[in-house]
């Protein structure tokens, strides 16, 4: 059975084959059945990966399996909870089922944090210019998803907002463009440049704060399948007020922090030390930190400039 | 790596095949073929796995020839901080005792 | 592997300043460790551990030392004749005003404190001259004499600290001190010249062996620095030492240092 974009398939449909466990996501490098039992995070999914591909029926396989669920039968009646159940014992927390595009997004994550051993993972945003990557490495609260969504207007593609995924063979990355995940303030400053309708709507009072979610473009979906080869990191600071600056970093501490985010490189081992060192030959790094979008975006296309043109 | 004290006797060797390493300017990378470890060496920790490759030696020559291949003089490489340096690679198994 | 030796000036100082890390007892070896569930994203969650048993002493008057000699301590005061020997054997001296306030002792019951007063490492213009001489070599021990009540080479003759110097109180011995020992110390005696042997001038950190040090920890929630006890003692020590011999990028685990060399340098 061929995948097609989930927008093509009646909506009836989709929702059944979500509810009943019977969808399958073609996305990137990866396919997961997603079974959904409430309202809310249906809708989202149908939403925000309307233009994803996707298989309907019993008889796709798939690499992972995820069940955003009740977390026991009580708690479908009263004060209803999910939780995202990735097919493993996991110990997450429920969330209010208001918040249930969450614990999707929770468990897409954890579905290839936690299983995935064809590639090395590490926690950073992917964006390419053509087939040349730049690896925005995740800091806490350092604003690489607002910096990853407005690349994405400047004409970036998007790869990955969360995952750099790297090909062990060829040593270069490959797509899984998901939603961009915002928190906070960064939520109205994407709305404002991307348009409302490419955000979801804000889920308030989650332990992050308050989330909502920029939808990949048809155009990332569409060359999801073109590896890129990464010639630059960076690793920004959002810091109000601040003046932009860059500054050069060891690329010897840049491995450092790469192995320290990586969720499976201890269990892949030599491949995955041998693909990081490969990859990173060549590259440069960089701390990036600036008070605003618009210096966030001269300070990437300056260092792009230099080091890729 | 030893559940005691080393002795001055024992004989000791790093053995290439059973690690990788990976140079970024000043800092060797090496992953442990043994433990699946990923290790960060700076200059002289270097200097001390590539001192003990190749030729086994004990801890005391070791000790004794560490300054000169660092071409430092002894007093800035006293035996506590070679034993320490050896211990340090001892503790993540990258270098081996050979059995008599 | 590469495995000849570059033999370029650069790399050889670049390498002995390392050494001279190690020789204080910062770690040649970092071990990385990756999680599974817990991503971690900033350098300042590095750890690195001491494999050794590491000792600071440090005076009232900030400088310090740092070894892994054994000073006895009773009642909350220390073996003069163990503190010069820790002194004179130890890995890396710290010049005067290095070490907080919060970290010296409080005052000496002598009444003095200036047991350090003097920088007697000789060349230490820049003021960390005496890392050179900080390896058990004859300078450890110059600056120092005029503390130790029972330095034989000062007293000729009272070889212990069995009361022989009942009558050398601070104010008696710090003049003979002065007289006999190095001419530029004009600090009293005050480690103990009347106490039988012991000082309270000191105040001594101990960290044990295979301690992990992970600098984050000493990270409050507003982004400050709060180096406390001997792990914070430590990291601020070898930040100074990085300070001043620069970073030259290949030490594992320098990212964990350097930020606390941004915290130094905004002090």
């Amino acid at each position: 059975m061929t995948a097609r974009p989930l927008e093509k398939y009646m909506k009836a449909d989709a929702i059944r084959a979500l509810k009943s466990g019977t969808l399958v996501l073609e996305l990137g490098a990866f396919s997961t059945r997603v079974k959904l039992s409430d309202r809310r995070s249906v809708a989202f999914f149908l939403d925000m990966y309307a233009d994803c591909l996707v298989t309907l029926g019993d008889c796709a396989l798939s690499d992972f399996s995820l069940t955003v669920r009740p977390p026991n039968q009580f708690r479908k009646y009263f004060r209803h909870q999910v939780v995202p159940d990735p097919g493993f014992g996991f110990p997450a927390a429920p969330l209010p089922v208001s918040m249930s595009p969450l614990a999707l997004e929770m468990g897409l994550n954890l579905s290839v944090a936690l299983q995935c051993f064809r590639y090395a993972i590490f926690h950073a945003g992917v964006v390419a210019e053509g087939d040349q990557a730049l690896i925005i490495a995740a800091k806490s609260g350092g604003g690489k998803s607002t910096l990853t969504a407005a690349l994405m207007e400047e004409g970036w593609r998007l790869l990955s907002d969360e995952f750099a995924i790297l090909d062990l063979e060829e040593a270069s990355l490959r797509g899984y463009p998901r939603p961009v995940s915002l928190k906070n303030a960064s939520i109205d400053v994407v709305r404002g440049f991307a348009g409302k309708d490419q955000v979801s709507e804000t889920l308030h009072g989650t332990p992050k704060g308050s989330i909502a979610y920029r939808r990949p473009r048809r155009g990332d979906i569409e060359r999801m399948a073109l590896p890129a080869r990464p010639r630059v990191i960076v690793f920004p600071a959002f810091t109000e007020g601040a003046a932009p600056r860059c500054q050069e970093i060891d690329l010897a501490d840049t491995a450092m922090q790469l192995i320290a985010s990586s969720p499976n490189y201890q269990v892949i081992g030599e491949r995955a030390f041998t693909g990081l060192m490969t990859m990173l030959d060549g590259m440069k790094a960089y701390e990036i930190e600036y008070g605003s979008t618009e210096d966030s975006l001269a300070l990437v296309s300056d260092l792009w400039r230099s080091h890729v043109s | 790596m030893s559940a005691g004290p080393n002795s001055d006797d024992w004989v000791w060797v790093v053995d290439p095949d059973h690690f990788i390493i990976y140079e970024i300017g000043d800092t060797t990378f090496v992953f442990s073929r043994l433990s699946g470890t990923t290790h960060m060496l700076n200059l002289v920790s270097r200097a001390m796995l590539d001192f003990l490759t190749g030729k086994p030696k004990t801890l005391g020559e070791v000790v004794a020839g560490f300054a000169d291949y660092l071409q430092v003089p002894k007093e800035e490489c006293p035996s506590g901080v070679v034993r320490r340096l050896f211990d340090e690679l001892d503790d993540v198994g990258l270098v081996e005792r050979i059995l008599p | 592997m590469s495995n000849n030796q570059k033999k370029d000036g650069d790399f050889l100082a670049r390498r002995r300043q390392l050494l001279k890390l190690g020789a204080a007892g910062v770690p040649m070896v970092l071990t990385l460790k990756a999680s599974a569930t817990q991503p971690i994203h900033s350098a300042l969650d590095c750890a690195f551990v001491i494999h050794n048993k590491v000792k600071i002493l440090v005076d009232a008057d900030g400088k310090a030392w740092m070894g892994d000699g054994n000073i006895r301590e009773k009642n909350g005061k220390y073996k003069s004749q163990d503190i010069k020997q820790f002194k004179n054997n130890a890995d890396y001296v710290f010049p005067e005003y290095t070490v907080p306030e919060r970290f010296r002792p409080d005052e000496c019951d002598e009444g003095g404190d200036s047991c350090s007063g003097s920088s007697g490492y000789g060349d230490d213009d820049s003021g960390y001259g005496s890392y050179g001489g900080g390896y058990g070599d004859d300078d450890g021990g110059d600056g120092d004499e005029s503390c130790d009540s029972d330095d034989d080479g000062g007293y000729g003759g009272y070889g212990d600290d069995s009361g022989g110097h009942s009558g050398d109180d601070s104010g008696g011995s710090s003049s003979w001190r002065h007289g006999g020992g190095r001419g530029d110390d004009d600090g009293d005696d005050s480690s103990g010249g009347g106490n039988g042997g012991w000082t309270d001038c000191y105040k001594l950190y101990e960290i044990d062996r295979n301690t992990t040090i992970t600098p984050s920890d000493y990270l409050n929630g507003s982004g400050n620095w709060n180096l406390n006890g001997p792990n914070g003692l430590y990291l601020l020590l070898a930040g100074k030492y990085l300070d001043t011999y620069g970073n030259d990028g290949g030490f594992p685990g320098i990212s964990c240092l350097l930020s606390i060399l941004n915290y130094l340098e905004m002090q």
